[in-house]
């Protein structure tokens, strides 16, 4: 499955639009940035919201980001799908709901790459991604 | 469904977030974070059952690190 980068400003970024739906059925599009040096999906609280999950009912688990901040989140299950047509990858994937607000949802090895195989070519302004097994659902 | 939105209103919204409707393509909402915009758009998503996209028109010069700030 092949996406175009997320252009803006002059910058190119791999950013995807990604379903996220909860597993009552509630589904969203965000944007989701490919991190290959996270260890686990991230979605900002906001996504909760929108989904109408009660993380008060969930435990909170610490995670450091990348500069340094010490934050908390709350670990779940969703449905996640991809499409570029006639394409669509749907998983079940375990993430992370972050207790703040994010630029971007973060797509990292728990949850994403542990299911699939990327090729980024930042100069033609493409990233592929095909699943590297069958995916969880 | 591949969402794409036109750049004349990313340039339009620029560092602002927006309720992007994937059936309409038309912004339904906009505002200064996503919790903003969900809120703006709910009745919309209650009345149509629309599938949104929740888009962070980032700003212009904005570097992104990782993503949490």
């Amino acid at each position: 499955m092949r996406f175009s980068t997320m252009v803006k400003g002059g910058r190119s970024r791999p950013v995807l639009p990604l379903i996220v739906e909860s597993l009552s059925g509630q589904r969203i599009v965000i944007d989701a940035l490919l991190d290959t040096g996270a260890d686990l999906s991230l979605l900002p609280v906001d996504v909760a919201i929108a989904l109408g999950i009660d993380l008060l009912t969930l435990p909170q688990t610490p995670v450091s980001s990348a500069l340094g901040q010490q934050l908390t989140y709350a670990p779940l299950d969703l449905m996640m799908e991809l499409r570029s047509m006639p394409d669509v990858y749907r998983w079940r994937a375990h993430v992370g709901i972050l207790s703040q607000s994010m630029t971007y949802s973060i797509l990292g090895t728990r949850g994403f790459f542990e299911h699939f195989r990327l090729s980024y070519d930042w100069s033609a302004q493409l990233i592929e991604i095909e699943p590297s097994g069958p995916l969880p659902q | 469904m591949t969402p794409t939105i036109p750049p004349a209103v990313e340039q339009r919204y620029d560092g602002k977030w927006i309720a992007w409707d994937t059936e309409t393509n038309l912004v339904v909402a906009s505002g200064d974070s996503m919790t903003q915009v969900i809120e703006r758009a709910r009745d919309h998503v209650d009345q149509t059952g629309h599938l949104m996209w929740y888009h962070n028109v980032v700003k212009n010069d904005a570097v992104v690190v990782g993503s949490i700030w």
